[in-house]
């Protein structure tokens, strides 16, 4: 039975049996992985609090037949401020479970693993929870291949916003083009694929793609913008998260309703079922 | 349904199989078990499966199951009404009740919070909790579920968005998480170990 020793985080935990758990880890050296942990639910297990979700630790896994087995862990980062704080909880379970859905199985991709953990860090540590919850979708989006290209139009290749721009113009994010739409093409109310953005969100949207992975202290810094800017911004990106995994996250309504609770109603498309 | 099998026991053993954690090797063991005792506890066996079927339903108060309308714990004068104890399931309240520590009332949600498989607050016995609550008999509220996720989840949400704004003179505690009884300090992770400084005692 081959060993290997992975760094992960738990994405997911289901208990199985009576007391094994069923854990998703997203590891940097192979990617997303299952295995199971033995024991895991007895009070005495030395696996418990290693195979917790939302738990960065070093697993040693064995190969076994259908599922790999947890044979030890070691917690690195619980990130525990998280258990004290609703809203970021909230945060944490929708980075990890939308990071799921974008992974398949045994495939390695390390700075992945990178954002996963900046994203709980910030989660714990930044200003506005709901501004590092974007700007994590914004690099999950790029790291997956289908970042939007959000300084030119991408029907015009015209910059956005233009240097005499007005506060007033309205753009838009086209979920189907993969990036932002210049005054002229923008129609939000004529097209579904549009989702509008004033000349705020797309300034804020910018100024959260501009951040990389390297820049997780001055995103934890970054100001919430308006609750108009906030919503827009959220809207243009859950929906083009929707159109890339063909459904809705099923963590989304239970966070926007902590961290946002004024938000408009069309959040969720009624055409399209929550992934499984 | 396999055909090696007369077809009364591939039917036994096809019903062993849905249970849970129950493969087909153990249903076909557990079947043959059945062949093996006396008729008479066989019939007790499949009289105790239907009558906990057709007998057992939700205590209208406590979420609890039990055989009457209101089960024994929420009719027992003796409990204090005035405390509350709030599990996810029942089999957490028969937890507690082995402790024989605990002499309040309980409050079952039948579940936990769970964003990421899409069960929301809407899908627990909350608003039977408001209704409670809302008696002003009740003054204390522990929070009984597990220190995972989901249960601190569920804790919070329930603390912060419902008892508080509900009725804020009511005490809010949850229970304390650390090290467990015959646990290994070397093997404690960074949360258990965090946690038991935070909930520490003084000695006396």
């Amino acid at each position: 039975m081959a060993q290997y020793n992975v760094t992960g985080i738990v994405l997911r935990r289901v208990p199985y049996g009576e007391t094994d758990n069923i854990i998703t880890l997203y590891t940097r050296e192979r990617g997303r992985v299952s295995a199971i942990a033995k024991g895991a639910r007895k009070p005495i297990s030395r696996l418990a609090g290693a195979c917790e979700t939302l738990t960065c630790g070093r697993y040693n896994l064995a190969g076994g037949k259908s599922l790999d087995i947890v044979t030890q862990a070691e917690v690195k980062d619980a990130f525990p401020s998280l258990r004290k704080d609703l809203s970021r909880l909230a945060g944490a379970q929708y980075l990890a479970e939308a990071l799921n859905h974008f992974v398949v199985e045994e495939d390695a991709h390390p700075d992945l693993f990178t954002l996963l953990r900046a994203g709980l860090l910030l989660m714990e540590r930044a200003d506005d929870p709901q501004t590092a919850v974007r700007w994590y979708e914004l690099r999950l989006l790029e790291l997956a291949g289908y970042g939007p290209d959000l300084c030119s139009c991408v029907i015009c290749g015209e910059t956005v916003p233009r240097d005499n721009a007005s506060q007033t113009d309205i753009y838009a994010l086209s979920v189907a083009n993969g990036g932002a739409l210049c005054t002229d093409h923008a129609n939000p109310n004529g097209y579904e694929d549009h989702a509008a953005l004033t000349f705020d969100a797309l300034d804020y949207l910018q100024h959260l793609n501009a951040h990389g992975l390297e820049h997780i202290r001055a995103v934890a810094k970054i100001p919430s913008p308006s609750e108009a800017t906030a919503g827009l911004a959220r809207m243009a990106l859950r929906r083009t998260i929707r159109w890339r995994i063909d459904g809705d996250l099923r963590s989304a309504p239970f966070m926007d309703s902590l961290l946002s609770p004024g938000r408009p109603p069309d959040e969720t498309s009624p055409h399209q079922s929550t992934v499984a | 349904m396999s055909t090696h099998y007369a077809k009364p026991l591939a039917r036994l053993v096809g019903e062993f199989e849905k249970l849970p954690g129950i493969g087909p090797k153990s249903a076909q063991r557990l079947a043959f078990h059945v062949l093996r005792i006396p008729e008479d506890e066989a019939h007790a066996l499949a009289a105790a499966i239907v009558d906990v079927r057709t007998t057992i339903k939700y205590c209208r108060v406590c979420g609890n199951f039990t055989d009457q309308d209101t089960c024994f714990i929420c009719t027992d004068p003796r409990r204090d009404q005035s405390l509350m104890c709030i599990v996810a399931e029942a089999r957490d309240l028969i937890a507690m009740e082995k402790t024989n520590e605990f002499r309040g009332v309980y409050h079952v949600l039948q579940g936990v919070i769970s964003p990421m498989e899409g069960v929301g607050p809407d899908r627990l016995r909350i608003a039977e909790l408001q209704d409670r609550l809302s008696g002003g008999i009740v003054r204390e509220v522990i929070l009984a579920t597990n220190p995972t996720v989901e249960g601190d989840t569920t804790a919070m949400y329930l603390a912060r968005n419902i008892i508080k704004p509900l009725d804020p003179s009511i005490k809010i505690t949850r229970i304390a998480h650390g090290m467990p009884a015959g646990g290994d300090l070397d093997y404690a992770d960074q949360a258990t170990l965090i946690s038991a400084l935070e909930w520490r005692r003084e000695l006396t």
